[in-house]
């Protein structure tokens, strides 16, 4: 690997992705387009293991750094680079749009050319997103992320389309004006620069980091979703194609948890110690509701974005909890999440039959039970993955503090898990399965 | 020693073999699964002898996870417990993987069934190597998975998809106290290594916790009390016992080879083995010993009073383990844990073996062994009775040789008092009684269905379904694990000096006495069981024509115990419909009717706000003010330029121009004619022409200047009216 390969592998993996957009933009044939966006998102994953291969985990800090200088005026710059933490969202995102575009090769046959350029564009945002050094940039394609999962929605998805994406698309607008607000209102407090490792650096003083703090949090609280504010993902993610649920799910939210690892903890430590205790108990109070919430759905999409809802509790009351093991807990949850919803998909495509692809009704599961659903289950390795930062996750909330809803809060842990379990493999709903009634006979 | 990690990762390797190759190995599961779990077999068998010469080993396999203080590394660590777990898993599951190359002929998901079977395998010989806790929960919860995934093996049925469903849910629950154990252990200790645990916990100084602190309470609990407790409690949930016990009978939906499995090698074995694992630290608690004992015994106790009134032979057996893990739960609790565990080798090779028997006698007459009773059909004949009955009753006599014979006798009294003593032991009687009558009688029921009360007609042999083992084979099996089990009867002060580094005190054994036959409880519990065998071989009649089954005192109580008490239905009725209920409410009523309501208003008062505003602020307001000074502008402007400009400044102009004219005639007349004529000419031309000049401006841009200024005139004085004033 030559040196130079190796300063500009960040751009280069941006770049793929743009580039594919341009080849898919002349080709004509269908077939050939589903290829080249396969090949562009494949060769993002290599290049991303060739980025894990490189990257020195005994330094600390950024590495790969490039910076380029685009707006002077404004000390705007184009920066890129990875720590810890970005390395593994960048993988996950990466590792991921192969999966989008596989899983929509037969599923999506209407216009698969804008179809495969949103996949192609949102992965080049979210790997810039998680690779920007400069604020402006972050902003910048935090906001073009948005752009193809509406086109997506209201394109390819499912009957409440229209009013899903309208949904998702003013819900998310509302937190990027306040996280603009709050962009503006750090480049002022900061020095007039959008240098994220120099804004790290600063202090400030408590009013400002209360403000400031507070539009970050509203921000990254819609992304992520924290509870008031879920209400977009159900309805986004059950009427988005497969592919964009499982960008949506996998990625998009790590967004939010991103933000509040990168920017919240690091630039306003007094705030986030004053707002802590709000948002534990705002995480505990998602992480119970969105498991209950799984439990009352019938759309197995909406089942997993209110899943979801429950598991990006355990993100934020991760790093809220302001230890080593929480917030290396949250990161692996980040990961271990945007895996798993979006493999338990994978084998759901397979599945899914009539008229609208993005849809699947429990009930049609029941009558159609999916032969080969059980294998996600045993073939990769969730119940270790979970059960480990359930252990690390929350032997940090045992030191939190003498909490009183820990007991309730392990007791909502299984349920909704069990109740996917049981809804995708053996496909029984909206009756008892306590009681066992008398066995129907053995169909042979 | 390393290779001794093929011990897990064979059942591994079989189980991703069978996973991935789905597609090419056709009905071949068998071929890689047995040779695996038996190779693995063999190693085991390796490596007790190791441990039998050189004592316990560890293997370290990597860090798994290093957050700063918190280090967790993957290990593996043999001792004399981890060998004979070892042996009764891998080689249990080696026989029923050979019984299930047969028995699931023809079934659909033949290589599914091969490679979770691996993988349960593979699971709780992880769980039984682990060397710390931590690794121990997440095997723990994988053994859960596959038993989720092998229980509704036939999940076409709904019955089995809601069995496999219950057991994993049941056990769920139960985990939640595992994990609570495993975090409090960390928290206690500051590790996960389960050996580093135990001998912290020797010396540790008497601490305790408040658990309901943020409730104001003041409740101190001894931290070691606690953590047994909730470890006890995951314990419960995998091992069946009683308020948690629901998920078994359920289980055996599984097809045979399953249930054999779960009862006999895996998934209820692990309770028992956790708390002789933690023994060191259990004992340090008294009152957690009490607990445990307490909970055994009712189980115990409870399985064996249903299980006698079951006529299902699988859900019958499914209470007989609950009885028996109870048992070994309640030799826990009293201190015995030796006992637990010889208890634990000793069921697991019957339970095995009287599983596949029955799932072997259930096939040949034609019933698939999900058939809620026995099934039989006329005109065939009977296969042996013998090897089941001869197998039923080393099972009925092997609690009372275990409980009551010899050296251990003493551990009764390690914790308890007296009376507590006496209550286990009378419990320890009465059950091992009823279970000598439970189990022979459903043998009974399933060879002379002519005496039972449900079924007149002959057992029989269907002739489609061809035994799949002739009895030579359970006879011999039978015969093998008869002398393995006197074996170790007669090896029985070996086993208990083999397994006395493991438990948490060492015992101190007196010698060898071959008079512990005359042992008084021995011979009591021996002539007990041998009368309940009795009694079981005559109950069917007996008891359908006795007084106590026509009272109606007996008739409720057996139709209690024949409902099982109403677990189900009372846990249905409290715990699953409310929660779901609850769900739905707060589904209904909260995320929608607030949070989405909320949100949709915000949305449609924006609207209605955008709207509204559209109408009246800017319609009416901006738009009517703009549009009024306009207009009003506009007439400003005609007053000024009829009054103002016509009449004021363009007559002024005029009438200058007008004088100026005159002024010149006059000067031509009376001075230039006379004086100047002709220069004065000139000048009086070119006054002629700027006054002309004059006129033709001034009128325009004066008109404009003037508009402006008296325009910004009145906005200033209105400005400075409205702010000053």
């Amino acid at each position: 690997m030559n040196v130079i390969f190796t300063e500009h592998l960040l751009s280069v993996m941006i770049a793929i992705p743009f580039l594919g957009i341009a080849i898919i933009a002349c080709v004509q044939d269908q077939e050939w387009i589903r290829r080249v966006a396969l090949g562009s998102t494949m060769g993002d994953a290599v290049l991303s293991l060739v980025l894990l291969k490189e990257f020195d985990f005994s330094m600390q800090g950024m590495q790969f750094v490039e910076r380029l200088a685009w707006m002077p005026t404004f000390n705007i710059q184009y920066a890129v680079g990875v720590d810890g933490i970005s390395l593994l969202l960048v993988l996950l995102t990466t590792l991921l749009c192969p999966f989008c575009v596989l899983c929509s090769w037969n599923a999506i046959t209407t216009r698969v050319r804008s179809f495969m350029a949103m996949i192609l564009l949102v992965e080049g945002a979210m790997i810039v997103v998680f690779t920007a050094l400069d604020l402006f940039l972050f902003f910048m394609l935090w906001e073009v992320t948005m752009i193809p999962m509406y086109f997506m929605i209201i394109l390819w998805g499912g009957p409440q389309r229209i009013a899903a994406g309208i949904k998702f698309v003013l819900y998310s607008l509302s937190g990027s004006l306040i996280l603009l607000l709050a962009i503006l209102g750090l480049y002022v407090e900061g020095g007039r620069t959008f240098d994220i490792l120099v804004l790290a650096e600063q202090t400030y003083s408590p009013d400002a980091q209360f403000w400031i703090f507070l539009a970050f949090f509203l921000a990254f609280a819609i992304k992520l979703p924290m509870l008031p504010f879920h209400t977009w993902l159900p309805d986004a993610h059950s009427e988005a194609p497969t592919a964009g649920s499982v960008i949506l799910a996998g990625v998009l939210l790590k967004m939010g948890g991103y933000g509040f690892l990168r920017f919240c903890l690091p630039m306003f430590p007094e705030a986030s110690v004053t707002f802590a205790p709000f948002i534990l108990w705002l995480s505990v109070a998602g992480i119970l509701y969105g498991g209950y919430m799984a439990l009352a759905q019938s759309d197995l999409k909406k089942l997993v974005a209110y899943s979801s809802i429950s598991h990006m509790g355990f993100v934020t009351l991760g790093i809220f909890v302001f230890n080593n093991h929480g917030i290396q807990g949250a990161i692996l949850q980040m990961v271990n999440h945007g895996l798993r919803p979006a493999l338990s998909f994978w084998p759901l495509v397979n599945c899914m039959t009539g008229p609208i692809a993005g849809r699947f009704k429990i009930t049609v599961a029941y009558r159609n039970p999916c032969p080969g659903l059980w294998r996600s289950f045993v073939s990769f390795p969730w119940p270790h993955l979970d059960c480990r930062e359930r252990a690390t996750l929350l032997e940090n909330f045992w030191f939190w503090s003498e909490h009183p809803l820990k007991v309730i809060l392990w007791f909502c842990c299984p349920w909704e898990e069990l109740f996917w379990l049981q809804r995708i493999c053996s496909g029984c709903c909206n009756e008892s399965f306590w009681v066992n009634p008398k066995a129907p006979p053995f169909p042979n | 020693m390393t290779f001794l990690i093929l011990i897990p990762l064979l059942p591994l390797i079989a189980a991703l073999i069978l996973l991935l190759g789905k597609p090419w190995l056709g009905e071949q599961g068998h071929k890689i699964g047995i040779p695996a779990i038996a190779i693995s077999f063999a190693f085991s068998t390796i490596a007790f002898v190791r441990v039998a010469s050189d004592g316990a080993f560890s293997i370290s396999l990597y860090r798994l996870i290093q957050s700063g203080d918190l280090v967790v590394d993957l290990g593996l660590y043999v001792d004399q417990l981890t060998v004979l777990l070892l042996l009764l898993v891998s080689g249990v599951s080696s026989v029923v993987h050979i019984y299930a190359s047969r028995y699931m002929i023809g079934d659909p998901k033949y290589n599914r069934f091969f490679a979770v079977m691996a993988l349960f395998t593979f699971s709780m010989i992880m769980l039984v190597m682990s060397n710390n806790l931590l690794m121990m929960y997440m095997f723990w919860e994988i053994m859960g998975i596959c038993s989720y995934l092998l229980i509704s093996h036939w999940g076409e049925r709904k019955s089995s998809a809601q069995a496999a469903t219950k057991a994993f849910l049941v056990n769920s629950v139960a985990d939640v106290g595992l994990g609570f154990g495993v975090i409090l252990t960390y928290s206690t200790f500051g590790t996960f290594d389960i050996q580093s645990i135990l001998a912290q916990a020797q010396s540790m100084p008497e601490s305790t916790i408040n658990l309901f602190g943020w409730l104001g309470l003041d409740i101190r609990i001894d931290v070691l009390t606690l953590i047994t407790l909730f470890l006890f409690m995951g314990a419960m949930g995998k091992s069946a016992q009683v308020p948690l016990h629901v998920w078994l009978p359920f289980a055996m939906e599984a097809p045979t080879p399953v249930s054999a499995l779960i009862h006999a090698a895996t998934m209820v074995n692990a309770g028992p083995f956790l708390l002789v694992r933690m023994s060191p630290l259990v004992i340090l608690s008294p009152k957690a010993m009490t607990v445990i004992a307490l909970i055994g015994g009712m189980t115990a106790l409870f399985a064996t009073l249903v299980s006698l009134t079951q006529v299902d032979i699988k859900r019958m057996l499914a209470f007989s383990t609950i009885g028996q893990i109870g048992f070994m739960v309640m030799t826990c609790g009293v201190g015995a844990f030796v006992v637990s565990i010889f208890h634990m080798l000793a069921h697991g090779c019957l339970k095995g073996f009287l599983f596949l028997s029955t799932g072997n006698a259930l096939r040949s007459v034609g019933s698939h062994g999900y058939e809620p009773s026995f099934v039989s059909k006329p005109g065939v004949t009977v296969p042996s009775m013998w090897p089941l009955v001869s197998g039923t009753v080393l099972l009925a006599c092997l609690p009372p040789v275990l409980l009551f014979s010899g050296p251990y006798e003493q551990l009764w009294m390690a914790q308890s008092m007296a009376s507590a003593l006496w209550t286990f032991r009378i419990l320890a009687f009465l059950t091992v009684f009823l279970t000598a009558v439970y189990v022979f009688r459903g043998v009974q029921m399933l060879f002379h269905s002519q005496a039972s009360s449900v079924h007149g007609a002959g057992m029989v042999t269907d002739a489609t379904h061809p035994r799949l083992f002739s009895s030579r084979h359970f006879l011999g099996a039978l015969l093998v694990i008869g002398a393995m089990g006197s074996l170790l009867l007669v090896l029985w002060s070996w086993f208990a000096e083999f397994l006395s580094p493991v438990v948490g005190h060492r015992l101190t054994l007196k010698p060898i006495e071959w008079s512990f036959a005359m042992n008084p409880h021995l011979v009591i519990a021996l002539l007990l069981a041998i009368g309940g065998v009795g009694v079981g071989y005559l109950s069917l009649d007996i008891f359908s024509r006795s007084r106590f089954r026509q009272s109606s005192w007996g008739k409720r109580w057996y139709v209690h115990f024949l409902n099982k008490l109403y677990f189900d239905e009372l846990y249905e009725a409290y715990v699953v419909q409310p929660t779901l209920g609850f769900a739905h409410w707060l589904w209904r009523v909260v995320d929608r009717e607030v949070f989405d309501a909320l949100i949709l208003g915000v949305a449609n008062g924006s609207v209605v706000t955008a709207k509204w505003l559209w109408r009246v602020v800017d319609l009416r307001g901006i738009d009517g003010l703009v549009v009024g000074l306009g207009r009003n502008s506009v007439g400003m402007a005609g007053w000024l330029w009829r009054v103002v400009d016509l009449r004021g400044v363009d007559r002024v102009v005029v009438g200058i121009g007008k004088q100026s004219i005159g002024i010149a005639n006059w000067l031509w007349k009376s001075i230039d004619i006379k004086i100047l004529d002709k220069q004065v000419s000139r000048i009086g031309d070119q006054a002629e022409a700027t006054g002309d000049m004059m006129r033709e401006l001034e009128p325009r841009t004066l008109q404009h200047h003037l508009l402006v200024m008296i325009f910004w005139l009145i906005i200033g004085m209105l400005a400075l009216f409205w702010f000053v004033l």
